[in-house]
C-alpha cells in the first residue's frame, strides 16, 4: 500500500499542512465596527410633562442634526425638537482640551397630557440620510411605597462631615409585575440650590452594611441606612452639618422591562437583542421609569 | 518454539467432586515481556487432539483432562508458539499461565472467531458494539510528557475533547458527566491530574479500553452518552516483572507476579510527579523566580485469583491525589496561605463463575469517590512588629465530595439459539458541595453554599439476545431504573447485528438510557473547557436520553472499517441559566438549574490498516449537537462539526518505531462581534442620562460563528534496547510540532480609547509546540 511507505506519507503530509498553515491565528485582532451606527436613548419619566431623545453614533462626534423625532401617545403625538446643549438628556459632558466635547444630539419637548403612568408610547425617528428608528413602551407606575413616611427626621450619628442614620428604616414597597426595581439616594440642599450634594443608601444584610448601587432590587423589602455624604458649592467642600443640609432623598424607581434588560452588567460584550432594547433599526433604548421618593431628614446627635 | 520447564503439581490444586475423576487446565494466555493477555490464541493438548481458543482476558479452560503428563501447547497470531508439560492431577484443576512472544507474521487473511466466557462489561452481542482501543494504540500515540489512557481515547470517532487542556471525553454530543468511566467495572470519578492535562490512569497497567457510546445493552448504564471501560491486566502467573518510565514532570513503577503458592497474581503499579521538588530546588538556588507547590500521585492495585469451578475473583484499588499548597516565603510581605487537596479513591471486588458452559454468575462491589477540600487564609498582622505572624484567620473554606457505592450482580444462560442474561445493578450515591466566605470581603465575593443529597438507584435488567438464524442475531431487553422520588425509568432496548457477508456486518440498536446525576458545571463557560474536573449532583428528575444507532463494519484482516449514524434526543437535562457572555459568569452554579434538552445526530467513520510493523488509522466525525432551554437553542461550545484524527506507526530499524497524530477539525463554536455601541443609562436623581463614553461590542447569536479550525500534528519516536536484564525504551515526543496557535476562545475586550470605533479580540491559545522525553522500562 503505498501510503504506508513512510517517506512518501510524510511528504503528502508536509505539503498539506504547509498549505494549510497560512492563516495562522494571530494572538488579538481588531474588528473595526461602524461608525455611522445610529443610537437612540430616551427613557420616558412617569410624570413628566417632557420628554428627550439623545440621538448619537457610535462615532460620538458625529453628529445628528436635522432628525425628525416623534413621540406619539393616546394622547397626541408630540414633535421634538433639536435643542442646544445636552441638558434635557444629560448633565454629562466629556471635555477634551478644556472644551465640552457633544456626545451627541439632544431632541425635546412637551408631551401632550405628560407622561402618563401605564399609558404606551411609540417613539419613532427619521433622519435626513433617510435611516429609520422607531421604539414602544409602556410607561409603568409607579411602587407604592410603605415604612418610611414622607419628610420624617431622623436620628443620625456624625463622622467627619457625613450623617449615618443611627437606626436602620423599613423600607418596603410593592411595584407593578415585570418591571425592575432600583432604590436610590440622593442629598440636597434646599437652602443652597447649586449646592452638589452625595448621599448613599446602605442595605443591612444580616449583620453587614451592603451599599445599594441602584442595581436591582430582586426583594421588595429592605432595612436602609441612609447617609447624608459631602456637599460642595462650586469647587468648595462645605463640610458644616446642620438639620437643613442633610435631606435625602430614598428613591424607589420602577423601569419597564426592556431598560432593566438594557442595564444588565456585561463584561465582554452586549448581546444585539438587548443592545437594542425597546427599539427597532438603531441600539440604544427606549425605555420608562416612574418613581416614589421618600425625603428623609437626618438630625446629629450629640456626643 | 520455545519449550518451557515442567509445570509442577505445587500450582494451583483444586478439589474436585468426587465423581468426576477427570482434571481440568485453566489459565492464561499472555505476551512475553507485556503480560497482556491475548485472546482468541487456540490452547492444544495434541496427545488428546483437544482444543480451546483464549477469552477476552486470554483466559482459558480445558476440561475432562485424564490425570497425567500432557503436552500443552499455545498458538496466536502474530506470536512464536509455546509448549508445556503439564502434570494433571485426578479430578483436580491444574493452574498454567502460557507465554507467547511477538511475532509479526503476515498474512493474507486470517478470521478468528472467539468464544468469550467472561464478556467484557461493554460487550454488545448484537448492535454496533464498543470501539476497543487496545495496548498497541496506547503505545503509538504521542501524547504530553508521558502516553495517556484518556488522550489515546479521544483518536476515537466518538470522543471529543473540549480543549488541548481538558481529557474529559464528550461523546455524540454529551458533557463528561454523561459518560461513564470505569476501571475494571468500577465507577471512576474525575482520574485526572492538573486539571485533566493528564489522565490519572497508570498506562503500563491497561489490557484495553472499551468506548460505548450509546445505544446500550440492557446491561449497560447508567448515563446517558457514553461508557468507557478501561480494562487492567492481570499480573504475570510465573515470575515477577517490572514495568515504568521516567519522563519529564513524573516517574512511574509497576510490579506484577505471582501470588504465593502461583494461585492468581498481583500488580501494583505508581506514579508520583516531581515538579514541586524540582521547582522548590530551582528557586531555593534561584534559577527561578517561585516555585511550583503543586504535586500529583496515584495508585493501582489488582489481586486475582482462580475460584472453584473456573471462576474467578478479582479485586482492584485505585488511589489518585493532587494537593496544592501554597505557604509565605517571608514574615514581612507574604501573608496568603492556600491549602487544596483534591483527588479519587476506588476499591471494588468482581467475582465470576461459569456453571457449565451455558451459564455463567457474576457479581461486583465496588465504592468510589472523589473529594476535594480548598482552605485560603491570611497570617494575621503585627502591626507593631510590621510583620505577619504564624497565626491564620481563615477567609474561605470550600470542598466537594463524591461517594458512590455499588452492588451488581448479573446471571447468563443459554437455551438453544438464545442466550438470557439478567441482573441488577444498585448504587447509593453521596454529593456535599460546600463555599463558606468567612471574611467581610469573601462575603461579598462569594455567596455561603452548602449542597448535600442522598440518591439511592436500582436498576434491573433482563435481555435475550437470539440466534434467529446463522450470522443474524437480536436482542431485547429492558432495563428499569428507580431512583426514588427522582423518578423511574423505563428502558427498552433493542439490537441486531447481520453478518451480510463474512466480512460486512450491518447493526442497529436503539434504546432509552437514564441517568440520576448531572454536572454544576457550565458546559458553555470557557473555564470548563480547560478544566476537566467535574462537580456533580443529583438531578432533580432523572434525566433521559433516547439512541438510535445504525452501524457497518467491513473488515478483510489487515483492513477495518466501521461507519456508524446516530440519532440522540436528550429530555430533563438540567442547564444553569444560559448566559451569553462565557466569561462572566460562575464555573459551578450551585443551584438555579432548568430543565432542558439537547439533540445529536452524526456519522462516524473508523478505518485501520495494518501491516507488518505499520499501521494507520483515520477517524472522521460530522457531529451536530444542539441545546435548548425554553425557546433559546444553541450549539454547544465544545462541539467540532467535523473532525478528522490520522494516526500512523511504522516499525524502524531494530526495535525502533515512529507515530504520527495528525488532527484536523471545524473551530468550536463562538459568539461573534456583529457591532458597537454606546450605552447611556437613566440617572433616577436627575432624571437625565449618563455615561456612553465607552464603545462596546455588540455580540450576534449566541454560538453563531466558528473559531478557526483546529490543526495538529503530533509526533513521537521510541526505540527498544534490549539487554539481558531487560529493555529500555527511550523515547521523544512533540506535541503540535509546527507550533500552530490553535484557538481555545475569541474573547471581546472594551476599547477605551475615545477616538477608535471598533472591538479588540483576543484569542486564547491552546497547546504550543512542546517537546517531551523520557524513558519506559520493563524487566
Amino acid at each position: 500500500m503505498a501510503l504506508l511507505n513512510p517517506s512518501r506519507a510524510a511528504a503528502a503530509l508536509a505539503l498539506a499542512l504547509v498549505a494549510g498553515c497560512g492563516d495562522l491565528v494571530r494572538p488579538s485582532d481588531f474588528v473595526e465596527g461602524d461608525p455611522d451606527q445610529l443610537l437612540v436613548h430616551a427613557v420616558l419619566q412617569a410624570g413628566s410633562d417632557s420628554a428627550a431623545v439623545l440621538l448619537s453614533r457610535a462615532d460620538a462626534g458625529r453628529l445628528i442634526h436635522g432628525a425628525q423625532v416623534r413621540l406619539l401617545g393616546s394622547a397626541g403625538q408630540a414633535m421634538l425638537r433639536e435643542v442646544e446643549g445636552l441638558e434635557p438628556c444629560t448633565l454629562y459632558y466629556v471635555v477634551v482640551d478644556g472644551q465640552r466635547e457633544p456626545q451627541g444630539v439632544c431632541y425635546a419637548g412637551a408631551v401632550p397630557g405628560g407622561v402618563r403612568a401605564g399609558a404606551a408610547y411609540r417613539l419613532e425617528v427619521e433622519l435626513p440620510t433617510g435611516e429609520r428608528a422607531s421604539g414602544h413602551t409602556v410607561v409603568p407606575s409607579p411602587p407604592a411605597v410603605q415604612g418610611v413616611a414622607d419628610g420624617v427626621r431622623v436620628a443620625a450619628r456624625e463622622e467627619t462631615g457625613v450623617l449615618v442614620a443611627l437606626e436602620p428604616l423599613p423600607l418596603k414597597w410593592t411595584a407593578p409585575p415585570r418591571v425592575g426595581v432600583r432604590a436610590w439616594s440622593s442629598r440636597s440642599w434646599p437652602a443652597i440650590p447649586d449646592a452638589r450634594c452625595s448621599a448613599l443608601l446602605y442595605r443591612l444584610e444580616s449583620d453587614s452594611l451592603v451599599v445599594i448601587y441602584g442595581t436591582d432590587m430582586e426583594v421588595d423589602s429592605a432595612r436602609v441606612v441612609p447617609v447624608a455624604g459631602q456637599c460642595y458649592v462650586g469647587e468648595q467642600e462645605r463640610t458644616r452639618v446642620d438639620p437643613d443640609s442633610a435631606e435625602v432623598a430614598i428613591g424607589i424607581t420602577a423601569y419597564d422591562s426592556a431598560y432593566i434588560a438594557y442595564t444588565a452588567e456585561w463584561d465582554k460584550g452586549i448581546p444585539e437583542t438587548t443592545a437594542r432594547a425597546g427599539l427597532q433599526g438603531a441600539y440604544g433604548v427606549f425605555g420608562s421609569a416612574a418613581t416614589t421618593v421618600r425625603r428623609v431628614r437626618l438630625v446629629p446627635q450629640g456626643p | 518454539m520455545t519449550f518451557t520447564p515442567l509445570v509442577l503439581l505445587a500450582a494451583a490444586l483444586q478439589a474436585a467432586p468426587a465423581q468426576e475423576l477427570a482434571g481440568a487446565i485453566q489459565g492464561t494466555v499472555r505476551e512475553e515481556g507485556t503480560g497482556a493477555p491475548i485472546a482468541s490464541a487456540t490452547v492444544s493438548l495434541p496427545q488428546l487432539r483437544r482444543s480451546v481458543r483464549t477469552a477476552d482476558d486470554g483466559g482459558y479452560v480445558v476440561r475432562g483432562i485424564p490425570a497425567g503428563t500432557w503436552i500443552v501447547r499455545a498458538t496466536a497470531l502474530g506470536r512464536d508458539p509455546s509448549q508445556s508439560i503439564a502434570l494433571v492431577p485426578q479430578g483436580g484443576i491444574l493452574r498454567l499461565d502460557l507465554h507467547l512472544t511477538p511475532r509479526p507474521v503476515p498474512l493474507e487473511r486470517v478470521d478468528v472467531q472467539g468464544h468469550p466466557q467472561a464478556p467484557a462489561p461493554l460487550a454488545d452481542p448484537a448492535g454496533p458494539g464498543p470501539v476497543r482501543l487496545e495496548p498497541e494504540a496506547l503505545r503509538v500515540t504521542p501524547a504530553l510528557a508521558e502516553r495517556d489512557v484518556m488522550r489515546a481515547v479521544h483518536a476515537l470517532p466518538s470522543v471529543a475533547a473540549a480543549s488541548d487542556f481538558s481529557s474529559a471525553p464528550y461523546i455524540r454530543g454529551g458533557s463528561p458527566d454523561q459518560t461513564a468511566i470505569t476501571l475494571d467495572g468500577i465507577p471512576l470519578y474525575n482520574p485526572y491530574h492538573m486539571g485533566g492535562l493528564f489522565s490519572a490512569v497508570d498506562p503500563d497497567a491497561v489490557q484495553s479500553v472499551d468506548v460505548l457510546a450509546g445505544a446500550f445493552p440492557a446491561s449497560v448504564g447508567d448515563r446517558t452518552s457514553g461508557a468507557m471501560d478501561i480494562r487492567t491486566r492481570d499480573g504475570g502467573t510465573d515470575r515477577v516483572r517490572s514495568t515504568g518510565a521516567l519522563g519529564l514532570i513524573s516517574a512511574r513503577m509497576g510490579m506484577d507476579g505471582p501470588l504465593p503458592g502461583r494461585r492468581g497474581s498481583w500488580l501494583f503499579s505508581a506514579r508520583r510527579s516531581y515538579l514541586d521538588v524540582v521547582s522548590k530546588a530551582a528557586y531555593s538556588a534561584d534559577v527561578i523566580d517561585g516555585d511550583f507547590p503543586y504535586a500529583f500521585r496515584d495508585a493501582h492495585l489488582k489481586l486475582t485469583w482462580p475460584t472453584a469451578g473456573g471462576g474467578r475473583l478479582a479485586a482492584t484499588g485505585y488511589l489518585n491525589r493532587e494537593g496544592i499548597r501554597i505557604a509565605p516565603r517571608d514574615s514581612v510581605y507574604d501573608y496568603q496561605v492556600a491549602h487544596m487537596r483534591w483527588g479519587s479513591r476506588a476499591v471494588g471486588v468482581h467475582w465470576w463463575r461459569p456453571l457449565g458452559p451455558d451459564r455463567r454468575v457474576e457479581a461486583r462491589a465496588a465504592w468510589s469517590s472523589f473529594g476535594g477540600r480548598f482552605l485560603e487564609a491570611q497570617r494575621v498582622r503585627d502591626y507593631g512588629a510590621q510583620r505577619y505572624l504564624p497565626e491564620l484567620d481563615t477567609v474561605l473554606e470550600a470542598g466537594t465530595r463524591l461517594h458512590d457505592a455499588q452492588l451488581a450482580a448479573s446471571a447468563a444462560w443459554r437455551r438453544g439459539a438464545h442466550r438470557l442474561g439478567a441482573g441488577f445493578d444498585a448504587h447509593r450515591y453521596t454529593f456535599f458541595q460546600d463555599v463558606v466566605p468567612l471574611s467581610q470581603d469573601y462575603r461579598q465575593r462569594f455567596s455561603t453554599f452548602r449542597l448535600d443529597q442522598v440518591a439511592s438507584t436500582v436498576a434491573l435488567w433482563a435481555e435475550d439476545v437470539w440466534e434467529a438464524r446463522p450470522g443474524l442475531r437480536v436482542r431485547g431487553g429492558v432495563r428499569v431504573l428507580a431512583a426514588g422520588e427522582r423518578g423511574t425509568a423505563f428502558m427498552p432496548r433493542l439490537g441486531a447485528s447481520w453478518a451480510a457477508t463474512p466480512r460486512l456486518t450491518l447493526s442497529a440498536a436503539a434504546g432509552r438510557s437514564a441517568q440520576v446525576m448531572h454536572s454544576l458545571l457550565d458546559p458553555d463557560r470557557v473555564l470548563a473547557s480547560v478544566v476537566a474536573y467535574d462537580a456533580l449532583a443529583a438531578a432533580p428528575r432523572l434525566i433521559v436520553s433516547d439512541d438510535l444507532v445504525l452501524g457497518a463494519a467491513w473488515t478483510n484482516g489487515a483492513t477495518e472499517l466501521r461507519v456508524d449514524g446516530y440519532l440522540r434526543r436528550v429530555g430533563r437535562l438540567p442547564l444553569p441559566p444560559h448566559h451569553v457572555d462565557p466569561f462572566r459568569h460562575a464555573l459551578v452554579h450551585p443551584d438555579s438549574f432548568i430543565a432542558g434538552s439537547a439533540r445529536a445526530r452524526g456519522v462516524e467513520l473508523l478505518a485501520s490498516h495494518r501491516r507488518g510493523r505499520a499501521g494507520v488509522q483515520l477517524a472522521y466525525t460530522l457531529a451536530y449537537a444542539r441545546r435548548q432551554q425554553d425557546s433559546l437553542r444553541w450549539t454547544p461550545r465544545f462541539e467540532r462539526r467535523h473532525s478528522l484524527d490520522l494516526g500512523a506507526w511504522t516499525g524502524w530499524g531494530r526495535g525502533g518505531e515512529a507515530s504520527l497524530r495528525f488532527a484536523a477539525a471545524s473551530g468550536q463554536p463562538y459568539t461573534p462581534v456583529v457591532g458597537t455601541t454606546r450605552r447611556w443609562f437613566h440617572d433616577p436623581t436627575t432624571g437625565t442620562l449618563t455615561g456612553g463614553d465607552r464603545v462596546e461590542a455588540v455580540l450576534g447569536g449566541y454560538n453563531s460563528a466558528r473559531l478557526p479550525a483546529y490543526l495538529r500534528l503530533d509526533l513521537g519516536v521510541r526505540r527498544e534496547y534490549r539487554r539481558r536484564w531487560g529493555t529500555l525504551v527511550p523515547y521523544l515526543q512533540v506535541v503540535n510540532l509546527l507550533n500552530r496557535p490553535n484557538v481555545l476562545y475569541a474573547r471581546p475586550e472594551r476599547d477605551d480609547d475615545r477616538g477608535v470605533v471598533g472591538t479588540r479580540i483576543t484569542y486564547g491559545p491552546q497547546f504550543p509546540a512542546i517537546p517531551t522525553l523520557g524513558v519506559e522500562w520493563r524487566f
